[in-house]
């Protein structure tokens, strides 16, 4: 009897070891695979320079990619259970019909340091398309002040796609009576603003603050959403400054009454408002007010949101994977069972292409010491 | 209210739902059984199959894993001292002691019941709490919740086992230890040293497994026996301990509405709930200072606590989406997935969906039970082969727990380094309870102090519900400090019975 047991526990602790090493599991077929990838890619020179030419992906990528029978790592950055989390399972379940040889993709959380630790660990993943990355957005921000850890650079990653667009907005209780950036200024009582410390939001609460003279007093320390949305709803705090489209997606009982509980006030987009706040103002029509370094700081947060829930492939991959990628992608962002299952997590779409990504992060994202060292002060919010 | 009761029973009630429940409670029962692997990360694992279910199936799947596996973390906390899931470790205290005196399968059954009895009393609270749990919620702010850290921390005192400037300094380094990390105020990163790792601060999981896992496992390498140091016949009394549950049924009682409180106030977080019923299992008892050898009530109350915190939490994942523990933050995601936004809805046109989950909770926690019943015999036997042969497999189990938490080889060196730490603690007397309750009080303390603060600078002190708060606080401070003197004096005339939370004889 005692033997049994034994040998019970011994299949059932190799089994475990099995999917608790799931990293390592798939690590087998990545080293099987190497050598035809290897006497597959090395792309000429021609089809590379078709690449940089042509913005959208390339038409038909090489038939040498080629996933039948792999298993694709998809690294999220943060723990189960959030946006970036659901977003990533359901590429996951939906990306691999578009692949060519159909794999099987797997996510792997990878949490930790506001995804900085993901991140270095996709930055140095084995560029053999058997790993891809949700990219966090907010490591754009973490990078460019020089946060302690960071050892990638998010513009040498190979961008797949964006599926969203997050605009943000400073959004107030109705009952409060603030309806616009005048009155934000002209309120006699402070303006208690919650959020989490230490996220870009909270550089746009100071740039309201010191740029525009809104008597905001920031209230910080909640833990996301959630957190801070109880903090709206009691009335501890009266506002906030985030992502809009997460405001009706995740409390849409706000929204029931007349007036909802929450207005917003000002939007921060360049060139014309959200489809969702048509007449909300946007932070251009305010641009005279904003002191030059004050302006910069502003579009150095707010750039890297036009490519909200980016798919990246680590830096080094061949370009004929990338272009398979970028076209799987593409096809995947069309296909009506994929725009659905979006659809029923509450995540509309609004995506960008793998070029249009790689244009903002890449080309468009230049930033002067500075504006470093604003965006450092107000994150620290003195 | 009644109807929306029914409908959720009756939705449940269908056999391809509860073929999908017993499924995910064969599956958590695996994971479990396993030393250092909770359900958490079954919950993962399993999370994408989820996809094509309906919200009751998928909830029925995964809270059925999940219940299952928390009895059986309590069982591996008894069988082996090693916690079934970081947060769970208050059950070794007493647990592995009676394990150790041959009484594995009365603490093993005493577990179960209290978990059966909890699970229910925390359904009962939790359907009473219903109709008024968002006003209640909505009427906690930072102050008020930053006043009950400090009652918790009070708690720390009862987890003394008689040396209470050794426990407040084991408290103060829990709390310095919580700090690591980037600061939720301003983001400042805080006693990193430049490493990666401690930016996301100390982690629990590794903590809890290292403080209490490793000196039991280095111990049992070094007596060279089997677990069971002392042979009382058969299955050592599964029965006994059923009907011990009876015997301090209002402790199981007391502690599973206590549990299930804490779980329900969201940002409270259900990992102190099992300590703090724990601690006060302690004070209720007129013998606290046999607490840590083995006293049955020490596994009662965190047992009875197991499933009702979940309950608890359960509540401000559903209403606010703010999830109350590891566990609940993971059903978000299926929450996600399936489409259901938390928020007052689920508290009224979706109401049955929310019942269909308290039902969920005392279902699958009977049949659970009912498995894990016609394991305990064999799992008695574990505690009675040799230690040599179980070192190596539970060492293995613990550090791909510690691992399993976020996937860094820096839960390997902390698990390590606390490893190293307990057997210190063990071998020199400290006791260690109050250091993981530390660690866990002191980041809510550090969040809600700093957003009360920002908030209302001092004049939050003269809020009433934190005045009375905190008079209970001192309250509860004075007794402990009375009861302290009374264990001093009892243990000085008991030095025999001096063997602390999974002591070692030889310490």
């Amino acid at each position: 009897m005692k033997h049994r047991m034994f040998a019970i526990m011994g299949v059932l602790i190799l089994g475990l070891l099995a999917t608790a090493c799931g990293s390592d599991a798939t690590a087998v077929p990545v080293a099987a695979a190497t050598p035809t990838m290897g006497s597959v890619a090395t792309p000429t020179a021609a089809a590379r320079i078709e690449e940089e030419t042509v913005t959208a992906p390339a038409a038909t990528p090489p038939v040498s990619v080629d996933f039948a029978g792999k298993t694709i790592k998809l690294l999220v950055m943060y723990s189960p259970g959030g946006g970036y989390d659901a977003v990533g399972r359901v590429v996951a379940a939906h990306l691999p019909r578009h692949l060519p040889g159909k794999p099987r993709i797997v996510v792997q959380n990878r949490p930790g340091a506001g995804g900085v630790i993901g991140s270095n660990y996709a930055y140095t993943a084995k560029p053999d398309g058997l790993t891809i990355a949700e990219f966090p957005t907010d490591i754009v921000v973490t990078q460019l002040v020089g946060a302690p850890g960071v050892a990638f650079d998010f513009q040498k990653f190979l961008y797949i796609g964006a599926l969203q667009k997050a605009t943000k907005a400073c959004y107030y209780r109705t009952d409060r009576g603030i309806k616009t950036i005048k009155d934000m200024v002209d309120s006699p009582s402070p303006i208690f603003t919650g959020g989490s410390g230490g996220s870009s939001d909270v550089v746009l609460s100071g740039l309201l603050k010191e740029e525009l003279g809104a008597n905001i007093t920031q209230v910080l320390g909640y833990q996301g959403t959630a957190d801070t949305h109880i903090a709206i709803e009691s009335g501890e705090v009266d506002g906030r400054c985030t992502t809009w489209s997460t405001v009706p997606a995740s409390n849409p009982s706000w929204f029931e009454t007349t007036p909802a509980l929450v207005t917003p006030v000002i939007q921060f987009t360049i060139g014309g408002p959200d489809k969702s706040m048509p007449d909300v103002p946007t932070i251009d029509s305010f641009r005279s007010q904003f002191s030059d370094k004050g302006w910069q700081t502003l579009l150095a947060t707010i750039a890297p949101l036009q490519t909200y829930r980016t798919f990246a492939l680590p830096p080094g991959a061949e370009d004929s994977m990338l272009a398979a990628y970028r076209k799987a992608f593409e096809a995947m962002y069309n296909d009506p069972e994929f725009i659905a299952a979006m659809a029923r997590a509450n995540r509309p779409l609004h995506g960008q292409n793998g070029a249009a990504v790689e244009n903002i992060l890449v080309n468009e994202i230049k930033v002067s010491q500075e504006v470093r060292d604003n965006i450092i002060r107000l994150l620290a919010a003195k | 209210m009644f109807e929306a009761a029914a409908d959720g029973l009756v939705g449940l009630l269908d056999p391809f739902t509860l073929g999908l429940m017993v499924i995910g409670i064969l599956i958590g029962l695996v994971v479990g059984l396993l030393p250092g692997l909770g359900g958490i990360t079954a919950m993962v694992l399993m999370l994408p199959f989820t996809f094509d279910m309906t919200p009751i199936q998928a909830f029925s799947f995964l809270l059925g894993m999940f219940v299952v596996s928390s009895n059986a973390g309590e069982l591996t906390s008894i069988l082996f001292g090693v916690p079934g899931e970081g947060t769970t470790a208050a059950t070794i205290l007493d647990g592995h002691p009676m394990a150790k005196k041959g009484q594995a399968g009365r603490a093993m059954g005493a577990s179960l019941a209290s978990s059966g009895v909890g699970a229910v009393v925390g359904a009962i609270t939790l359907a009473i709490a219903l109709p008024i749990v968002r006003p209640l919620v909505l009427s906690f702010g930072a102050p008020e919740l930053f006043a009950l850290t400090i009652l918790g921390v009070t708690f720390i005192a009862s987890l003394s086992g008689g040396s209470l400037t050794r426990s407040i300094l084991m408290g103060g380094m829990g709390f310095a230890l919580a700090t690591v990390g980037s600061s939720p105020q301003t983001g400042i990163y805080r006693f990193t040293f430049g490493a990666p790792y401690l930016l996301e601060g100390v982690q629990l999981v590794p903590v809890a497994l290292g403080l209490f896992a490793i000196p039991e496992i280095i111990d049992l390498a070094v007596r060279r026996t089997s677990i069971a140091q002392a042979d009382l016949g058969k299955v050592g009394g599964v029965i006994q301990g059923v009907k011990d549950a009876f015997t301090h049924r209002w402790l199981v009682v007391r502690s599973a509405s206590l549990s299930a409180f804490i779980g329900l106030i969201p940002g409270l977080g259900s990992a102190a709930a099992q300590w703090m019923s724990y601690a006060h299992a302690v004070q209720s008892s007129p013998r606290q200072e046999e607490f840590g050898t083995g006293r049955v009530e020490g596994v009662l109350a965190p047992g009875a606590s197991a499933n009702a915190k979940e309950g608890g939490a359960l509540i401000p994942t559903v209403a606010f989406g703010v999830p109350g523990s590891l566990a609940m933050a993971i059903l978000l995601g299926a929450f996600q997935i399936v489409g259901l936004v938390p928020g007052p809805r689920m508290l009224t046109t979706h109401l049955d969906v929310t019942f269909s989950m308290v039902w969920i909770l005392v279902i699958a926690n009977f049949i659970s039970i009912a498995f894990l019943a016609l394991l305990l015999p064999q799992l008695v036997r574990l505690t009675k082969v040799k230690g040599l042969i179980l070192v190596p497999i539970i060492l293995a189990m613990v550090w791909l727990g510690a691992f399993s938490n976020q996937s860094n080889f820096g839960d390997l060196v902390l698990l390590a380094v606390a490893g190293a730490m307990g057997y210190a603690m063990v071998a020199l007397d400290w006791p260690r309870p109050p250091l993981i309750l530390g660690l866990v009080l002191g980041s809510l303390a550090d969040k809600n102090l700093g957003i009360a603060y920002q908030r209302y600078h001092y004049d939050f002190f003269t809020d009433p519900a934190v005045v009375v708060i905190l008079l209970i606080a001192a309250a509860s401070l004075v007794y402990a400090l009375v009861q302290n003197k009374r264990i001093a004096r009892a243990k000085a005339g008991l030095s025999d019975l001096d063997k602390r939370a999974g002591g070692r004889d030889h310490a």
